[in-house]
C-alpha cells in the first residue's frame, strides 16, 4: 500500500513567486490499484508521479510505501520499489547500448551493483522469452542498440524493464503520448495485459479520457494540485467523457466562486 | 637521406609510442566517451605521473613500485576531478581544468624544470632487458603486456554490473536514476579509473624516455582524442569490444602517420602541432559525415541493399 | 641591449656569447660531416642570435645545416629524429635553456647514430655532447666581480668596457668516443684541456 499524506509542493519561480503546485494532497493506492489520472495541464500530474517516485522532494508531507517512510530518500534509493515509463520513448532507455544491455540494467533495478558479469547466460534466456511474448520480433535482435528501434518498439521495451522486477508501484506518465494511434492501441493492451498478469499496482496519467475510462479499477481527477474526485471501479462503467468535463468545469466554477 | 635511420625511427617509435598512447586513448575515451567530459586535467597529469616515477626512482624506489605509486596518486587526483563536479557542482570541463593548472605546481616543484634518470637507475624497461638484452624488444614486449592486460581489464569491467551501471550513467542519467544507480557514484569511480590509465601511460611514458619536463603533456588530450576518433572513422563503434580495439589500433596508425611525416626533409617540428589540428579536423570530418550517412539510412531510410534484403524476405 | 662593448651607457656587464664559428670550424676536423643539424629554442632570441652565427659559419665552411628548431620540450626528440632521417653527421647546441636539460635524454640517440655533436656550454657536452669550445663561467664571474668592485669604488659606469669572454676551453666527452669507437682527431689533440 502506497500512501501519500498531505503533500505540498511550491516551486519558486524566477520573481520570488511561489507557485503551488500540489496542494495537501492526500492519496491512498492499494495493493492491485490500476488508476488513471486524468486532469489538465499544469493540474500538477507529473509533478505527483515526480514526487512518489523521489524526483522531486515534497515542500511538505509524506510518501509511504507498505508503512516505510521514503519522503526522504532520493529517487535511485527509491528506485527498487517503483518501475517508470515515461512519456518519450528515449528517456526510459539508452539507445547507444544494446537492447540485452538495457534489460540487464533494469533487472539489476534497486539492487546492489556488482563485478558479477552483466549478460549472464542464464538472464539472456529470459530476455528473450519476455521479449517473444511483445510479439514484435525483437527476441532476434537482442544485440542491435536500441536506437535502431522504433519509438513504439522502444515503449514496450521500456514497459519490459519496468516490470522485469517486479515493482511495488508502476508509474506510467502519458507513456503512449508520443506514439502513432496504431502503436499506442498496442501499448495499452500490452500495459493492461502485464499489470493482470503480475498483479501490479499501477498509476497512470493519460490525457486520452476515454482510456482512463476504459482502463483500470479507478479514476482520479487531479485539478491544480488537488484530487477533485476519485471514482470506483462501479462508478466509472456509468460515466462519460462527457461527464468528466462537467466535472471539471463544476469544480473550477466552485473554486472562482470561493474566491 | 639516411634510409636506415628513417627505418628504424618509424618503426622502433611509432608502435612504442603508438602502444603507449593507446593507454592514454584508454582513459581519455573512458571521461570522453562514457562519462561525457573532455577532461582537460590530462595534459598535466600525464607528465605528473612520468615526473612522480622517475623522480621515485632516482630517489632509490624500485621501478615497478613507483610505476604503482604514480598511478595510485593519479586515482587522487582522478577522484579531486569527480569531487569538484558532483560534491561542489563546478562544471565538469571547469573542474577538469582547475586541477590541470592546479598541477602545475606539483609538476614544477618536484621535477624543478624537468627530471632525467639518473646514472645507474632502472626504468622497468630497462629491468627487463636484462632478460631480453635487447632495449627495443623490452619496450615492445613490455609495453604489449600492459596494454593487453588493461585493455582486457577494462573490457570485463565494462561488463559487469557495476561497469554496465556507469556507462548507463554516463548516457542518460535519468534513466539510470530511475534504476537505482547512484550517478554520482559511478562519476567518480568513472573518472578515477580514466585518470590512473592516464598516469600510468604517463609513468611508462617517462619511464621509457628516462626524461620528463614539466610541461612535457602539452597536447596530450588532442592526442588522445584524434586516436578515439581515428579509431572511430575506421572501425566504427559497433559495439564496446570493437570500440576498444580500434584504440589501439588507431593509437599505432596515429603515430605511425605522425613519425612519417617527422621524417619528411625540412619540416620542422612547429608544424606539427597545425598538422595534429589538420588531422583532428579531417577525421573528426569523416567521422561526422559517416554518421550522417549511417542514420539516413536506418529504418526508415534504407540503404538499397537493406531494400533489397526485404524483398527477398518479403 | 647596448650598442657595442663601449657604447653602452649605464647598461656594462659580461656576455657569455661563445665561439660559434670556432665551433662550427670542429665539425671540418671530423671526417666526412658535411651535413649538420641544430637544436635550439626558437622562442628564445639568444639562441636565435647563435643560429643566425651558426649558418654563416656553415655557409663559410661550406657545410649544409638542417635547421631544428624547436618552441617546447617534447618536440626535441622528434626534431632530432627528422633531422637524423635527413642524413646529418653532426649536430651543434648553442647555449640554450631548453635544449641544455634535455641533454641527457638525447645522448643515447647520439651516440647510437654516431652524431658528432658540437656544444657550446661545458654543461651540455658533459652531459650528451661530444665536444665543444665552452665558456669558463668560473673566469667570467670573475671578471663580472672584478667589475662591480671598480663601479663600487666610484668608476663611472660608461668608461667601463663590457667584456666578452676571451677564454674558451675546448671541453671533451671522452664517453662519446669509447662508446661510438670514433677517434677524436689528432689535431684537437692538442688542443684539450687537461
Amino acid at each position: 500500500m502506497i500512501e501519500l499524506k498531505n503533500i505540498d509542493k511550491d516551486f519558486i519561480t524566477g520573481d520570488k513567486e511561489i507557485n503551488h503546485v500540489l496542494k495537501n494532497l492526500s492519496l491512498t493506492i492499494n495493493d492491485g490499484d490500476f488508476i488513471t489520472l486524468i486532469g489538465s495541464n499544469g493540474s500538477g500530474k507529473s509533478t505527483l508521479l515526480n514526487t512518489i517516485a523521489g524526483s522531486l522532494k515534497p515542500t511538505r508531507g509524506e510518501v509511504i510505501f507498505d508503512d516505510i517512510d521514503v519522503t526522504k530518500l532520493k529517487d535511485y534509493q527509491r528506485a527498487g520499489l517503483i518501475g517508470r515509463v515515461f512519456q518519450d520513448p528515449n528517456f526510459g532507455t539508452i539507445g547507444d547500448i544494446s537492447i540485452e544491455e538495457n534489460l540487464a540494467i533494469a533487472l539489476r533495478r534497486g539492487e546492489k551493483r556488482t563485478l558479477r558479469w552483466a549478460l549472464k547466460k542464464e538472464n539472456l534466456k529470459r530476455y528473450q522469452e519476455h521479449l517473444s511474448s511483445l510479439n514484435l520480433g525483437l527476441e532476434g535482435r537482442m544485440k542491435e542498440k536500441m536506437s535502431s528501434l522504433s519509438g513504439g518498439q522502444r515503449q514496450a521495451v521500456t514497459l519490459l524493464m519496468a516490470t522485469l522486477k517486479k515493482p511495488k508501484l508502476l508509474l506510467l506518465d502519458e507513456h503512449t503520448a508520443a506514439l502513432d494511434p496504431k502503436a499506442s492501441i498496442k501499448i495499452l493492451q500490452l500495459t493492461d495485459t502485464l499489470i493482470k498478469e503480475n498483479s501490479l499496482t499501477a498509476l497512470m496519467i493519460t490525457h486520452n479520457l476515454k482510456d482512463a475510462l476504459k482502463y483500470g479499477n479507478r479514476l482520479i481527477m487531479l485539478q491544480e494540485g488537488r484530487i477533485i474526485a476519485d471514482f470506483s471501479k462501479e462508478e466509472k462503467e456509468h460515466l462519460s467523457v462527457e461527464d468528466l468535463y462537467k466535472k471539471f468545469d463544476e469544480d473550477l466554477n466552485t473554486e472562482s466562486a470561493k474566491q | 637521406m639516411n634510409w636506415s635511420a628513417v627505418l628504424q625511427f618509424i618503426f622502433t617509435d611509432a608502435p612504442t609510442q603508438g602502444l603507449i598512447f593507446a593507454i592514454v586513448a584508454l582513459g581519455v575515451f573512458l571521461s570522453f566517451k562514457i562519462l561525457n567530459v573532455a577532461d582537460m586535467s590530462v595534459d598535466s597529469l600525464f607528465p605528473f605521473a612520468g615526473i612522480v616515477s622517475l623522480s621515485l626512482i632516482n630517489a632509490g624506489v624500485p621501478a615497478f613500485i613507483s610505476l604503482l605509486i604514480a598511478v595510485a596518486l593519479g586515482m587522487i587526483v582522478g577522484y579531486i576531478n569527480a569531487a569538484l563536479h558532483v560534491y561542489l557542482k563546478i562544471n565538469p570541463l571547469l573542474a577538469s581544468i582547475i586541477v590541470m593548472i592546479a598541477l602545475y605546481t606539483p609538476n614544477v616543484i618536484i621535477s624543478k624544470g624537468n627530471v632525467t634518470l639518473l646514472e645507474g637507475k632502472n626504468s622497468i624497461f630497462m629491468e627487463v632487458n636484462s632478460l631480453f638484452n635487447n632495449m627495443i624488444a623490452s619496450k615492445l614486449v613490455l609495453l604489449v603486456l600492459f596494454v593487453l592486460v588493461f585493455f582486457v581489464a577494462v573490457y570485463w569491467f565494462f561488463g559487469t554490473e557495476l561497469g554496465l551501471s556507469i556507462r548507463a550513467s554516463g548516457k542518460n542519467d535519468s534513466m539510470a536514476k530511475a534504476n537505482g544507480i547512484n550517478t554520482k557514484k559511478t562519476y567518480i569511480l568513472g573518472m578515477i579509473l580514466s585518470d590512473g590509465l592516464v598516469s600510468l601511460a604517463g609513468a611508462l611514458y617517462g619511464q621509457m624516455s628516462k626524461h620528463f619536463s614539466a610541461d612535457g603533456g602539452r597536447g596530450t588530450i588532442v592526442i588522445g582524442l584524434a586516436i578515439i576518433f581515428l579509431g572511430e572513422v575506421i572501425f566504427s563503434s559497433k559495439s564496446f569490444k570493437l570500440s576498444l580495439l580500434s584504440l589501439a589500433i588507431g593509437g599505432l596508425i596515429y603515430w605511425l602517420i605522425i613519425d612519417i611525416i617527422i621524417e619528411i626533409p625540412s619540416f620542422n617540428t612547429n608544424y606539427l602541432n597545425l598538422t595534429k589540428a589538420v588531422f583532428m579536423t579531417l577525421v573528426i570530418s569523416i567521422y561526422e559525415l559517416k554518421k550522417k550517412l549511417a542514420t539516413h539510412n536506418n529504418e526508415e531510410n534504407p540503404t538499397f541493399m537493406e531494400r533489397l534484403k526485404r524483398k527477398i524476405r518479403a | 641591449m647596448i650598442k657595442s662593448v663601449t657604447d653602452h651607457g649605464n647598461i656594462v656587464g659580461t656576455s657569455d656569447a661563445g665561439p660559434t664559428s670556432k665551433n662550427i670550424a670542429l665539425f671540418k676536423e671530423f671526417a666526412g660531416i658535411t651535413k649538420i643539424g641544430i637544436l635550439y629554442n626558437q622562442a628564445e632570441p639568444n639562441s636565435q642570435v647563435q643560429k643566425k652565427e651558426c649558418q654563416k659559419a656553415c655557409d663559410d665552411l661550406g657545410l649544409t645545416l638542417v635547421d631544428g628548431g624547436v618552441t617546447a620540450s617534447n618536440e626535441i626528440f622528434s626534431s632530432l629524429s627528422g633531422m637524423i632521417g635527413e642524413g646529418i653527421k653532426g649536430l651543434f647546441v648553442p647555449t640554450d635553456n631548453l635544449i641544455a636539460s634535455s641533454m641527457q635524454a638525447l645522448k643515447e640517440t647520439l651516440i647510437e647514430n654516431k652524431i658528432v655533436t658540437v656544444c657550446a656550454d661545458k654543461a651540455s657536452t658533459d652531459k650528451g655532447g661530444t665536444l665543444g669550445y665552452s665558456v669558463d663561467y668560473t673566469l667570467l664571474g670573475k671578471t663580472t666581480g672584478k667589475m662591480a668592485v671598480r663601479i663600487l669604488k666610484g668608476e663611472k659606469i660608461s668608461s667601463i668596457t663590457c667584456s666578452l669572454s676571451d677564454s674558451f676551453p675546448l671541453e671533451i666527452n671522452e664517453e662519446f668516443f669509447t662508446k661510438t669507437g670514433l677517434s677524436l682527431p689528432d689535431s684537437l689533440a692538442k688542443d684539450k684541456k687537461i
